[in-house]
């Protein structure tokens, strides 16, 4: 244990994993408060058509990939707040219509000589020390935006209408808050991939869900499980040799599971 | 006697279709104003313009300051007609209440916000409840929460959609008068959508009858003035009224049969 702990490489898996638990944890509380969780699957996605055209452009694929969730979020965002069509009608037009420009791109760029699987399903265990920079530092800016706003975002998600007459700014949160789920999709687009990131935008706060009726217990429950769903699942793809993406995707999905059956809300009031 | 709110050639168009025509009216500070009519009139949607919630055509004061002004400012309460709450939200009666507090952009929480969350829960009287979860409270008790969530805002005028949904009738008779020793005591101007209008008769100081246009807007005797609620009601005039004790020769059948 302590020997691979003591691997640089697992000590960099480690550190981006608890950055990128923290944030998530954090996020998935307002993604299941206020639903929006088919709103990150739909931006994960778009990202990858930004992948795409980076690889064919030539140009770092993080800076399209970043371009292409934030104009996904901006869109898919207002699509929502105007009412012109579904919310689940826009996403599914918006996502597959980016995963197909994606597939494009890759065909069109002959020579190219990089790991799309990587992209889509990440590998956590490949990170360098400039990944961990990035994270620490879009992962600051993210707390920090979420502590000045926490009560705010909590009145808006809770009564929505209410909050806009106590001169809270609604509009400006909700596009806010989707542009910092764009560029958290787009930092663990090398941890856990496009397609799997969205669980953990999802599976932890739906987890703490089950347990509070408190916000800030809820909130810390949710960045626990986040924790103990990126380390257990770590080790896991680590001692079985598994891709680390899915390891901690089904980590979380067990814990998730085992609180659905204990249904502790049902029993006491935390 | 200064104006609360400013009402003046007041239209709003939804999708194409005129819900509220030329509506102008004044209210005073320390006033109650009650805004009765038919479902479908326009009462919800006058409040939204009023708010700024919904775009309008038309001139709206609030103390001197326009609905986007007067929401920076923190100056207006709104308490929306009651919807379903997910039971499994997770907050607490009290920590609704504290809601109320928050306001504008980085408006911080007042030092005292703990005891004005328990002042608020007592004079509604659910400080009992104040660790309960919000969403698993009876629809009068959210109500009642609510309200004090409004209050605790502080605010210097307050408007109440249809406060009454759901509530039971002695818990009505203490709302109203809760209401009336709130506006006698801190001087609040409350402005009031509700159906049950010969209820609110006795606690209100001015009506307003709405059916698309302003009716009419003074003194809750039109209440007894079968031809002012037949305009505004049409036939139905001789349905809407609900009789209470205090509601004598007010010109309309007692239809509840004799209570």
């Amino acid at each position: 244990m302590i020997e691979v702990l003591s691997m640089p490489f697992m000590q960099r898996a480690i550190t981006g994993g608890l950055i990128l638990a923290v944030i998530a944890g954090v996020l998935s509380v307002f993604i299941v408060l206020k639903r929006l969780s088919f709103i990150g699957v739909g931006i994960s996605h778009t990202a990858f058509g930004g992948v795409a055209l980076g690889v064919l452009l030539g140009i770092n694929p993080y800076v399209t990939a970043i371009i292409f969730a934030l104009l996904g979020a901006i869109s898919i965002g207002s699509i929502s707040r105007r009412g012109m069509i579904h919310e689940d009608t826009s996403i599914g037009i918006l996502f597959a219509t980016a995963m197909a420009l994606g597939v494009i791109f890759i065909a069109l760029a002959k020579n190219y000589n990089v790991d799309i699987m990587g992209y889509l399903f990440g590998n956590i265990l490949s990170l360098v020390d400039s990944d961990i920079y990035l994270a620490v530092a879009v992962g600051v800016l993210i707390l920090l935006f979420l502590a000045i706003f926490f009560r705010r975002m909590i009145f808006a998600a809770f009564d929505e209408e209410v909050a806009v007459v106590n001169g809270i700014p609604v509009a400006f949160l909700f596009y806010m808050f989707l542009s910092i789920v764009a560029l958290t999709i787009v930092i663990s687009i090398k941890m856990v991939g496009i397609i799997l990131i969205s669980a953990m935008l999802v599976i932890p706060g739906a987890t703490a869900y089950m347990i509070t009726y408190d916000f800030l217990l809820l909130t810390i429950l949710s960045v626990l499980f986040a924790i103990a769903g990126v380390l257990l699942g770590l080790f896991a793809s680590f001692w079985f040799n598994l891709p680390s993406g899915a390891t901690i995707v089904v980590t979380l999905t067990f814990l998730f599971l085992i609180v659905l059956a204990v249904n502790p809300k049902k029993r006491v009031i935390l | 006697m200064k104006k609360a709110l400013r009402v003046s050639g007041l239209n709003v168009t939804l999708s194409g279709r005129r819900i509220l025509e030329n509506i102008s009216f004044d209210v005073e500070e320390g006033k109650i104003l009650g805004i009765v009519g038919p479902n479908g009139g326009g009462k919800t949607t006058l409040l939204k313009a009023i708010l700024g919630l919904v775009s309008y055509e038309g001139e709206i004061s609030i103390f001197g300051f326009s609905p986007a002004e007067a929401r920076k400012r923190g100056i207006v309460g709104y308490l929306p007609q009651r919807s379903l709450f997910d039971p499994d939200f997770p907050l607490k009666a009290k920590d609704v209440v504290a809601l109320g507090m928050v306001k504008g952009w980085f408006g911080k929480l007042p030092s005292d916000w703990k005891e004005r969350v328990e002042h608020y829960l007592k004079l509604v009287n659910m400080e009992e409840w104040k660790d309960y979860p919000f969403g698993k409270l009876s629809g009068g008790q959210q109500q009642r929460v609510s309200i004090a969530r409004v209050l605790a805002g502080e605010p210097q005028i307050v408007f109440l959609d249809e406060p009454n949904t759901g509530v039971d009738v002695v818990a009505q008779e203490d709302f109203y008068q809760l209401l009336t020793k709130l506006n006698r005591e801190l001087n609040l101007t409350i402005v009031m959508v509700s159906h049950d209008i010969g209820v609110i008769s006795s606690y209100i100081h001015e009506v307003a009858c709405l059916n698309r246009v302003l009716h009419y807007h003074g003194a809750p005797v039109c209440l007894t003035q079968p031809e002012i609620l037949k305009k505004v009601y049409g036939p139905a005039a001789d349905r809407v009224l609900v009789h209470d004790e205090k509601c004598e020769n007010c010109g309309y059948p007692d239809i509840s049969g004799g209570k």
